[in-house]
């Protein structure tokens, strides 16, 4: 398959650039620039025609993000919980969330009131939450055409097609996922996130966003098994200032698939949480 | 040499999936009790495999002989049928001994963190995996 | 003399409306075979394209085997094609079961608490599918509940390890037919609101072929010897959405002050949580 894909790209690659030339020499510049010179420095990736890398596959975060350090413990501990916001982006950088003095105390509220994260309660994830899963747990199937980037997560059964059209924002819009429009900056694929309704957590230790969340996400195909993905979340009613965060995918073997998530239809946990995490049960000494 | 880091990299998450750690969605330590250890013998009514948790439900007969039904929670299910796991491997008059830690909330709930089947063979157990995941329909292979 | 010169001049008028007829039928059943509709293909060449938003205009959703007008809504013939009196060859059994999911289907239909549709009701839902394709690659988003299904080709076995809401599904083409073979699907499934329902052990075979530009025929065999006497089909046809700009847009459900889910819509101002941290603001110094 990877021979197949090499021996296309370079046909692909030929043609996209004599269009490209041809289209140059003739009228006006495309509003989106043709990857002409980086697509000649990585002319072994993958590409639809058209030339932008094709990052279509089932893939899995490898490590790090800010929920990769997230894991709940038999001894109770919660990594999370130590100090304040994460220290560790992941794997590759990142910097820690500082908030806002208000929203540093809503933030140590929610941590006690772990009940009442949306997604424990099944609720969609939000941006970027939805990929930032714990490493290795859910994978992302991609699937990409000429118009769209679809983002199909197992986690959730989330679902996000990123039309590539340069469409604008809506207005009188709020959604849990936002709303994305994608395009392309040479071979990365830029995704701003915004419209978001404001009811998503972080995680399950009380950092969250509000209404005011905005993303810009980067896609970067880095090889044919990986795809480096890099997020800048700013929210100035909760943020003192933006929060980087990158992680990698790393492209699942082809014998495995996407499984069904079907949390709202078997989720039965929640009913045995106690007061002290904001359930509705006492707790049994 | 690609496919065996993804490989590796699916059995390092078995192996702490395997632990019966309720990951993502939900916090372990909201749910049940570190300090409360217990182990039940039960034998199986269902077993069934939804999400975000797997739910095995147990008869457990007392000393005095009085039976208690029990439900377990299991890890993520997703996670466990890619370690091969199936809604048929555990069925309804099966005998198990489950190892895990009691409900915060005083119910006949615990998770788990080792099921022990009749033979001997231990489910959901870390560091006793041997290979690496089996393709579906295949039980893993285990100490 | 006009009698006479009037008979043959009827008979071969006669004779040439036969023909015409004949011909004209002979035309309609040629052209018929001749213009079995092709649809456009992916960048590949050969595959049909089936890319695109599309949605029943029927209201089968409320009782595939036909329902008054009721609510507001309009009514609907069986979508059921065989067996041929349009409804499903229950067991007798299960006919019971039925009859009873019926009577308590104001509370009892599991799409009632937000929960995926499933297959076949996912596809006649009055809400909007997305097919997503390119050479390699199939999946339907559904707009109801954000559920999908990833179509995997049928070179590898059934991934049934478990009951899905949505289902396995293995996929072929057959000419410019697309047959999907779908199994593990949970039993708290229904077909509709009307409480007809199948057993985990339910194998369905779907048929999805375009007969036009903008029509997408689509046909389900049931087969569960569970609960059916012998396996039936129905069949309705979906309409591509063509208004400029039309997306699939988020459907999530929101809890009410009582826990119950409700569909919101991201356009519904109720959506929006404005955040306020004035509680925690510390009071101003003097």
């Amino acid at each position: 398959m990877k021979f197949v894909h090499a021996y296309h790209s370079r046909v692909l690659l030929i043609a996209a650039l004599a269009s490209s030339l041809i289209a140059n020499s003739s009228g006006p510049l495309s509003a989106q620039a043709p990857p002409a010179r980086s697509s000649v420095q990585n002319a072994s990736l993958p590409r639809l025609p058209g030339g932008h890398p094709d990052l279509q596959g089932l893939w899995l975060k490898s490590a790090g993000g800010f929920q990769g350090l997230f894991i709940g413990s038999l001894d109770g501990t919660n990594f999370a919980a130590a100090g304040r916001g994460r220290g560790n982006g992941g794997g590759g950088g990142g910097t820690a969330y500082e908030y806002t003095p208000e929203a540093e105390a809503e933030r140590l509220d929610r941590l006690r009131r772990g009940y009442e994260d949306p997604e424990a309660r099944c609720h969609l994830p939000g941006v970027p939450r939805a990929l930032d899963q714990p490493a290795g747990l859910y994978p992302v199937q991609i699937i990409q055409d000429e118009k769209y980037v679809a983002l199909l997560h197992e986690a959730m059964h989330d679902v996000r097609i990123v039309p590539t059209d340069n469409s604008p924002h809506p207005r009188s819009y709020w959604a849990w996922d936002g709303d994305s429009r994608g395009r392309w900056e040479a071979d990365t694929l830029v995704v701003d996130v915004s419209n978001f309704n404001g009811r998503t957590w972080l995680d399950m230790a009380g950092n969250f966003v509000d209404e005011n969340e905005h993303v810009v996400e980067r896609f970067t195909l880095v090889d044919l098994d990986t795809i480096l993905y890099e997020a800048t979340v700013t929210d100035p009613t909760v943020f003192v200032k933006p929060i980087q965060m990158r992680f990698t995918l790393k492209r699942v073997p082809a014998e495995q698939q996407i499984l069904e998530y079907s949390c709202l239809e078997g989720e039965r946990s929640l009913q045995h949480y106690t007061e002290e995490d904001g359930g509705k049960k006492r707790r049994v000494k | 040499m690609k496919r065996n880091v993804c490989t590796l990299l699916l059995v390092l998450v078995s192996m702490v999936l395997a632990d019966g750690y309720a990951i993502a969605h939900h916090s372990f330590a909201a749910e049940f009790d570190a300090d409360k250890p217990i182990t039940l013998k039960g034998i199986v009514v269902k077993w069934e495999m939804v999400n975000p948790h797997g739910w095995i439900t147990i008869d457990v007969t007392g000393a005095e002989g009085k039976t208690a039904q029990w439900m377990i929670e299991t890890s993520n299910p997703n996670g466990l049928m890619r370690l091969g796991w199936t809604k048929r491997s555990l069925k309804p008059g099966d005998q198990i001994t489950v190892e895990g830690y009691k409900a915060k909330d005083g119910s006949n709930t615990a998770n788990a963190a080792r099921v022990i089947l009749a033979d001997g063979r231990k489910v959901f157990a870390g560091s006793s995996l041997t290979t690496a995941p089996a393709t579906p329909g295949t039980a893993p292979q285990e100490k | 003399m006009r009698t006479g010169a009037a008979r043959p001049a009827f008979f071969s008028a006669a004779v040439a409306c036969i023909l015409a007829v004949v011909a004209l039928a002979a035309a309609a059943q040629t052209s018929k075979n001749a213009t079995a509709f092709s649809p456009a293909r992916l960048q590949d060449g050969k595959t049909p394209d089936f890319r695109g938003l599309w949605q029943v205009r029927d209201t089968a959703y409320v009782n595939i085997e036909g329902h008054p007008a009721e609510k507001g809504i309009a009514a609907s013939r069986s979508i059921i094609v065989d067996p041929s009196n349009g409804k499903i060859p229950y067991k007798p059994d299960a006919l019971a079961k039925r009859q009873e999911n019926y009577r308590t289907r104001a509370a009892s239909d599991p799409s009632l608490k937000c929960y995926q549709a499933g297959v076949p009701r996912a596809t006649y839902l009055p809400a909007p599918l997305q097919i997503l394709q390119s050479p390699g690659n199939l999946a339907i988003v559904y707009q109801e509940n954000h559920a999908f299904r990833v179509f995997q080709p049928d070179t590898r076995p059934h991934f049934d390890s478990a009951d899905f809401w949505m289902g396995d599904t293995r996929y072929r083409w057959e000419g410019d037919t697309l047959i999907s073979d779908v199994v593990a699907l949970t039993d708290e499934l229904w077909f509709d609101q009307a409480g007809n329902f199948h057993s985990a052990d339910v194998h369905i075979v779907e048929r999805y072929r375009m007969t036009g530009a903008d029509t997408l025929e689509y046909e389900a065999r049931i087969e569960d010897a569970v609960v059916y006497s012998r396996p039936w089909t129905l069949r309705t046809v979906l309409y591509r959405i063509k208004e400029p700009g039309a997306r699939i847009i988020e459907d999530e459900c929101l809890e009410d002050a009582n826990g119950v889910r409700h569909h919101i819509s991201p356009d519904d101002p109720r959506n929006l949580l404005k955040s306020d941290y004035s509680r925690w603001k510390k009071p101003a110094q003097k």
